[in-house]
């Protein structure tokens, strides 16, 4: 009557179970709320999991199969797990009371009471509470043994819904400031004005639909700032709106800013944001997706803020504005990339331009909106993206496996701060610690600024990265893997040695390395004197050189540095190179016979490859200040690899999702700190058995009818 | 004999050595432009071992290889693609994660110049000749009959439009000798019809010369200009189809003769 399958799985999950118990997880996630005061984040963790393992004993069972069946299999294979977990935390308090009873410590510490009282409901009786567990595990199974005769769309919607209330409750505290109710309507209403106007006028050409589209944003922008100014909005006051907070992006229109400038302002911004919409309906359709669940994601926080927490009457709003974007986005996605289609090449172009526009200046603005430490997160993310796109062109799309990724790192690293620092490179050979402070700047000549100092890192890496590609070339898979993780250690133990103190500092690594300084300060005094006053406020503004130091300045290097990596990547992906990459990861020996020089191919990936770390390895020395050999061990160069790996391997888009998901959840998470290795195991885990392609796998690239219409020109 | 010039691919004397087994044991073949010359012999001959010595990927220890009167011999697999030689396998290999418009593109490789500069800032010389190769592209898939397949990995691809794939990815190059090893292998009679029509049209249409390695007989007996055999890695015979068909030394190979050279054979 139960397949075998569903016991295995049962067991499996078990002993994951098991271990995640042993270790106190639920307790210490007890505390964490993802609903206030209903639903701790423990308990969605055991929900989860017994949810999972009733869905995953069925996943595979015919599709005609009874529902008595599949929710008898769920049911099974979830009180198996709760079993499992349940014999193993029973084991271990014995363990733990014979231990102390013959006077040693516990042997397993996590295992207290506050953890067995969390999984028996609060019973008086651990037995009537693990009886309890085990039929709450039964019916939770049986319930995700049945989830699999939904159909799959509404599984979907389910899914991703579940998750952002979960993302949402756990980084509530942090997030919930980001942007206020107030300004994500107006933001989103400006959008959808424009998107509803072009869809409603339905005009077939780019330019018609944006244009009345743009002409509505600022009919828009133009009626809030009559009603702002109705309200009582002056440069001095601000009328209270819904909410708290007062909204802070409207506010920064009205305050400080005459009725004129005011009523400017919001028009040009709605208009911009109108025209955003018009260019969404028509446009593919991953960015439609993305650029709708960006402006849901705005509605979420704002309603979040409204409430300040995510309590039971937040949770419910939230899920019911999720389930309606969903819903929504499913029945417009098709018809954007139908009218997209029907676009010019060159319109389809332009599309895609002011697509790119808008986001590069929503990123732009990001730092605003973001306190120190979510925007300290986000910059440790634009870190490992612009990584994880140099490691995709040596792994993702040549096929050659690096293990020794952070080698790059390190360099790129080391040759910005030893190029801005005094030591015996930059003093003329004479070591840093016998020149008296006074003596630098008359010694230390060689101390280059930040500006010279990081295309010289990235020329550092990519050179090294070409150096160890001679050697290697005829290695492949396995054997590559291990020679270049020996080279990442290399690296590392030769900035940690003795030998190179002088240079490199040894165990006690840079220190004091300067922040990147923008000096445009003899601009200053020509545009002070134009006589022009936004000129003139200009000058007055980089009269002083500006310190790029705390994380929302460097941010704007990073920015740069992932901008320059994904559209090259871009580019080359797209090239000839990049097909004679994907190639030679397919097959070499044939990839050589259709006429592509490997040596040449593969030292290019490699050069490119590290080149991008040497980048990022240049801004995180002068981001940190400090820099020393262990910063830069075996497990960077793993979570790069991770990031690629659970990404989507050779596709960009995958690689800021990897990253996002691999640095962006634990960084945000204190708890999570301590789990995080764990963490990354069972998501590797999952990635491998559910996902092997990686989250967002590459798609076949479309050729067919751009070469048909290549072919059709060409023949008039 | 034919004038020198005719001869596009002159083998003299080539030898390949595994240890102490020689795979290849002093072969000389010539070639004459625009023909169809076949390659055959029973299992182990050497076939597959003699088309990797003249793609480059075995160097020879003994012989030359000369191509258009210019020697080949050690030039790398990538540069022989660029002399203008071509090859498919007798196990299909495609690039399977890419699509067959991919795949074409690549075939594609030799004849174009972008570098890794030219593709990042998209110059107009670059632009250009991507442009090119997409109009290329998108004929030689109606060549191969795969229109509107173009978009489809290679790998989901029907075992026979893989073989045609194949053959349209080595056409890419603009090769002026194609080298199909096997290429009837696993096609029922009416797709075998249709590469033979194919292989002809090729050569009377394009200008090829094609040299095949073949198993089925009746595709060889019908298509081959000429004929030449090898057995234990030495050339047994050569000739026109008819001529082959009558040498006994060729019967004794191919079913064995009384002193027991069918065991050895398998």
């Amino acid at each position: 009557m139960i397949p075998r399958g569903t016991l295995r799985n049962g067991l499996n999950v078990g002993f994951a179970t098991a271990f995640i118990v042993v270790i106190g997880m639920p307790a210490v996630f007890a505390e964490r709320y993802i609903i206030a005061d209903v639903l701790s984040f423990s308990a969605t963790m055991l929900v989860a999991i017994f949810l999972g393992a009733g869905f995953f004993a069925v996943r595979h069972s015919a599709a005609d199969s009874g529902q008595v069946k599949l929710a008898l299999n769920g049911a099974v294979a979830a009180a198996v797990t709760a079993l499992v977990a349940i014999i193993a935390l029973v084991l271990c308090i014995q363990i733990n009371a014979s231990a102390i009873s013959i006077g040693m410590i516990a042997v397993f510490p996590n295992v207290s009471g506050a953890l067995v009282s969390q999984l028996t409901f609060g019973q008086e009786s651990a037995t009537a509470g693990y009886l309890m567990l085990l039929a709450t595990a039964a019916i939770i199974g049986a319930l995700g043994g049945l989830a699999i005769l939904l159909p799959k769309r509404i599984l979907n919607i389910g899914a991703v819904t579940l998750l952002m209330v979960v993302v949402l409750g756990l980084l509530q505290a942090q997030i919930n400031t980001i942007i206020t109710l107030v300004d994500a309507l107006w933001v989103t209403g400006a959008v959808a004005i424009g998107y509803i106007i072009a869809t409603w006028r339905a005009r077939p050409r780019l330019a018609a639909r944006v244009g009345e589209a743009a002409v509505a944003g600022a009919l828009l922008g133009l009626l809030i700032g009559i009603l702002l100014l109705l309200l009582g909005a002056t440069s001095e006051t601000m009328p209270a709106l819904l909410g708290k907070h007062p909204p802070a992006l409207l506010q920064s229109f009205v305050l400080g800013k005459s009725t004129l400038a005011m009523l400017l302002l919001l028009t040009g911004v709605s208009l911009a944001l109108s025209a955003i919409g018009a260019t969404l309906s028509a446009t593919t359709g991953s960015i439609h997706r993305l650029g709708i669940t960006v402006l849901l994601s705005l509605l979420l926080l704002g309603i979040l803020n409204v409430f300040g927490k995510l309590d039971l009457p937040a949770a419910i709003l939230i899920t019911a504005v999720m389930i309606a974007g969903q819903l929504l986005l499913e029945r417009t996605t098709r018809r954007s990339e139908a009218v997209f289609t029907q676009f010019r090449p060159a319109e389809q172009q332009n599309s895609q331009r002011l697509v790119s526009l808008a986001g590069l200046a929503l990123a732009l603005i990001l730092p605003m909106f973001l306190t120190g430490y979510i925007n300290n997160v986000v910059d440790l993310i634009g870190l490992y993206i612009m990584m994880g796109l140099g490691l995709n062109i040596v792994v993702g799309f040549a096929g050659l496996l690096n293990l020794g990724y952070v080698a790059f790192f390190t360099i790129g690293a080391y040759t910005v701060g030893v190029l801005t620092t005094p030591n015996a490179i930059t003093c003329g050979g004479v070591p840093a610690a016998g020149i008296a402070t006074q003596d630098i700047a008359t010694l230390c000549t060689g101390i280059t600024t930040f500006w010279v100092a990081w295309p010289a890192a990235v020329l550092m890496a990519g050179l090294t990265g070409m150096l160890l590609g001679i050697p290697v070339l005829r290695l492949r898979g396995d054997y590559l893997a291990i020679v270049t993780l020996g080279f990442g250690e290399i690296i590392r133990l030769l900035a940690l040695s003795d030998v190179f103190k002088a240079y490199l500092g040894g165990a006690q690594g840079i220190v004091n390395i300067p922040s990147p300084v923008i000096d445009l300060t003899t601009l200053s005094e020509p545009l002070v004197n134009s006589g022009v006053p936004i000129l003139a406020q200009l000058g007055t503004a980089i009269s002083q050189p500006i310190a790029l130091s705390g994380p929302g300045q460097i941010y704007y290097l990073i920015l740069f540095g992932v901008v320059v990596a994904t559209f090259v990547t871009y580019r080359l992906g797209k090239s000839r190179l990049g097909r004679a990459w994907r190639s030679m990861r397919e097959d070499e020996a044939v990839s050589q016979a259709m006429g592509v020089n490997l040596v040449q191919n593969k030292l290019l990936a490699f050069t490119i490859g590290a080149a991008f770390a040497g980048i990022g390895g240049g801004i995180f020395g002068s981001y940190l200040k400090s820099i020393f050999p262990n910063s830069f061990t075996l497990l960077v160069s793993i979570n790069v690899l991770a990031v690629v790996i659970i990404g989507g391997m050779g596709n960009i888009p995958g690689i800021f999702v990897g990253a996002v998901v691999i640095f962006g959840l634990p960084e945000a998470l204190r708890e999570f700190q301590e789990y995080r290795l764990l963490m990354f195991g069972g998501l590797l885990v999952l990635t491998m058995l559910l996902r092997p392609q990686g989250l967002l796998p590459p798609r076949p690239v479309r050729l067919e009818e751009k070469a048909k219409a290549a072919l059709a020109k060409k023949g008039t | 004999m034919a004038a020198t010039e005719d001869i596009i691919l002159d083998v003299r004397a080539v030898t390949k050595r595994f240890g102490g087994l020689t795979a290849v044991s002093k072969v000389d073949l010539q070639i004459k432009r625009q023909t169809i010359a076949s390659l055959i012999g029973p299992n182990g001959a050497g076939k597959t071992t003699f088309f990797n010595c003249i793609t480059g990927f075995y160097r020879p220890e003994e012989g030359e290889i000369v191509f258009h009167g210019k020697p080949i011999t050690l030039l790398r697999p990538d540069r022989i693609v660029h002399a203008g030689i071509s090859r498919t396998y007798q196990n299909i290999r495609l690039f399977n994660a890419m699509t067959v418009m991919e795949n074409l593109l690549v075939g594609m490789h030799p004849h174009m110049k972008a570098g890794a500069v030219g593709a990042i800032l998209n110059t107009r010389r670059t632009a250009h000749e991507e442009q090119e190769a997409l109009a290329d592209a998108a004929a030689m898939l109606d060549f191969i009959g795969l229109s509107g397949m173009g978009d489809t990995l290679a790998n989901n691809l029907p075992y026979g439009l893989q073989r045609r794939l194949e053959i349209g990815r080595a056409l890419s190059s603009n090769p002026t000798l194609l080298l199909l090893d096997e290429p009837t292998a696993g096609m029922n009679p009416q797709e075998t019809e249709e590469l033979k029509v194919f292989i002809r049209h090729l050569r009377d249409e394009r200008g090829l010369t094609i040299f095949l390695i073949e198993h089925d007989m009746k595709v060889v007996m019908s298509i081959s200009d000429q004929v030449s055999v090898l057995d234990y890695g030495r050339k047994i015979s050569e000739g026109t189809p008819a001529e082959v068909q009558a040498d006994p030394n060729v019967i004794a190979a191919y079913l064995g003769t009384a002193t027991g050279k069918e065991e050895e054979a398998a």
